[in-house]
């Protein structure tokens, strides 16, 4: 697994060898951008892959919205798409009606070793 | 830095194939190899579904359109009929059912557009119109036509010209055309050759193939021009297609028929296929059978009963010169003679047709 991504924003940042490149990110830098490429994309939403992203928003504005069923179908989306990350598990630590924040833990397993007890904060505007 | 081109692989209509050639050749170059492409949750990865989707949708549009550029390969009937409007032949997708009756009228003339009652063979009820004016007591010869009407006002002032829909019967259409200032109407006559009149000014119109269907125009050099201080209503008859055919049809109180012949020549909307055959006929064979292919052709556009199917058809040079054999297999032999006399209405002086394999 190459640990190397484009930055989300794809803005064009100086570096010492050009000043025009796009940003880049790496190691637990770009494992973060995937979890909130996921957490931030419905399924559904990318014709050509349905089943990529997150079905936790059916339960955002279902009336009596249960913060521990998006935590586990967020958990198992993310293990689904990103299988050099293990253990994970997800716990929202802020959910108002315009925002929703999950703490994601997650091991990451490159195959060789494992990099236990990482975790990252994602922010979901509503 | 050189690319090698070849390997990229994305004039396919496949997305799959699109997002793996692009990601196996971007992945190659030294500035990007180190990226993670693979991952579904990566921005490269997504980008990739960006580029892959644009350049699907790209050449699944260029497909279309190169499609239904050509009479040949088009899949839609509005394609044809577009295209048909670039040939300049007209193409006719429904046809009301039609009769020619002779009426008298008593003290109150028969308007443009009445309607006559009538029931078809189904027992369903259906309307008939007359679409000339006729005065009153008097005897003349007219046609009623089924379906409903409808109006039109949407005048291009630009282009001088009316779209209508494929669903009318051109056959049917009237223009009126209103002197907004002297409020006086002029009912503008159709012309199907301008080169038959000499003089320009004329109230003169033309029905050609349109995109949605028909266009009506008056920019013919014959015609006069028509500018805003004019109004102009088209009005036309929506085909009911077959519903018309061997309907009886009513008689008004201000209008006895003399005659009684049976409405028929109504056509429900054609295929595609069949629209191609006949922009085929009409504007590569300019209606004339010349060639064999040509009285193929001719005959898949009869509209005779059993003529719609190629693969029936025969048409073969005669052992003498000068003679065609024209043979449809499983054609009911009453319509033999029809078809051929229609045939000799389109073919060369001196070509003897015979019915036989």
């Amino acid at each position: 697994m190459a640990l190397k991504d484009f930055s989300i924003t794809l803005q064009k940042i100086k570096t010492s060898s050009s000043t025009n490149d796009v940003g880049i990110v790496t190691g637990f830098n770009a494992i973060t951008q995937y979890i909130e490429n996921i957490a931030k994309t419905q399924k559904g939403e990318v014709p050509s892959d349905v089943n990529f992203g997150s079905d936790y928003f059916n339960y955002i504005f279902s009336g009596n919205a249960d913060a521990g069923v998006m935590e586990l179908k967020l958990a198992a989306d993310i293990s689904s798409k990103i299988p050099e990350l293990v253990d994970v598990k997800v716990n929202v630590v802020n959910f108002t009606d315009t925002v929703v924040t999950f703490e994601v833990f997650y091991s990451l397993n490159n195959g060789i070793t494992k990099q236990q007890n990482s975790s990252c904060f994602i922010e979901v505007k509503l | 830095m050189a690319y090698d081109l070849s390997s990229l692989n994305v004039a396919s209509l496949d997305f799959t194939q699109i997002k793996r050639s692009l990601i196996q050749f971007l992945k190659n170059q030294d500035d990007l190899k180190s990226l993670d492409f693979d991952n579904p949750a990566s921005t490269t990865n997504m980008l990739m579904n960006v580029f892959a989707t644009a350049t699907a949708y790209n050449g699944i549009y260029a497909q279309y359109g190169y499609i239904n550029s050509f009479a040949t390969t088009a899949t839609t009937l509005p394609s044809i009929m577009g295209i048909a409007a670039n040939s300049s032949v007209l193409i006719e997708p429904t046809k009301c059912a039609k009769t020619t009756r002779t009426i008298t009228t008593n003290a109150t003339k028969l308007s443009a557009y009445s309607t006559f009652t009538a029931t078809n063979p189904n027992n369903a009820q259906v309307i008939f119109y007359n679409v000339e004016e006729i005065a009153a007591n008097t005897t003349s010869s007219i046609q009623l036509y089924c379906g409903s009407v409808e109006e039109f006002t949407e005048f291009d002032y630009n282009t001088l010209s009316m779209p209508l829909p494929y669903y009318i019967d051109p056959d049917t259409i009237t223009v009126n055309v209103t002197n907004t200032n002297t409020n006086i109407t002029v009912t503008w006559e159709k012309v199907d050759s301008v080169t038959k009149t000499s003089s320009g000014n004329q109230t003169h119109y033309a029905v050609l193939n349109g995109n949605l269907g028909y266009l009506v125009t008056v920019n013919i050099p014959t015609a006069q021009t028509i500018t805003t201080d004019y109004k102009v209503v088209v009005t036309a008859i929506r085909s009911t297609g077959s519903a018309g055919n061997g309907a009886v049809i009513n008689q008004r109180t201000n209008a006895t028929f003399n005659t009684y012949d049976l409405p028929s020549g109504g056509v429900d909307l054609i295929s595609v296929n069949k629209a191609k055959t006949q922009l085929r006929f009409k504007a590569t064979g300019q209606e004339r059978c010349v060639t064999l292919n040509d009285y193929k052709q001719a005959i898949l556009n009869s509209g005779i009963s059993g003529t719609d199917i190629e693969d029936n058809i025969t048409v073969a040079a005669g052992s003498v010169p000068g003679q065609v054999k024209i043979y449809v297999t499983d054609l009911s032999s009453s319509d033999e003679t029809p078809l051929l006399d229609y045939l000799y209405t389109k073919s060369l002086v001196g070509i003897n047709l015979v019915y036989s394999l």
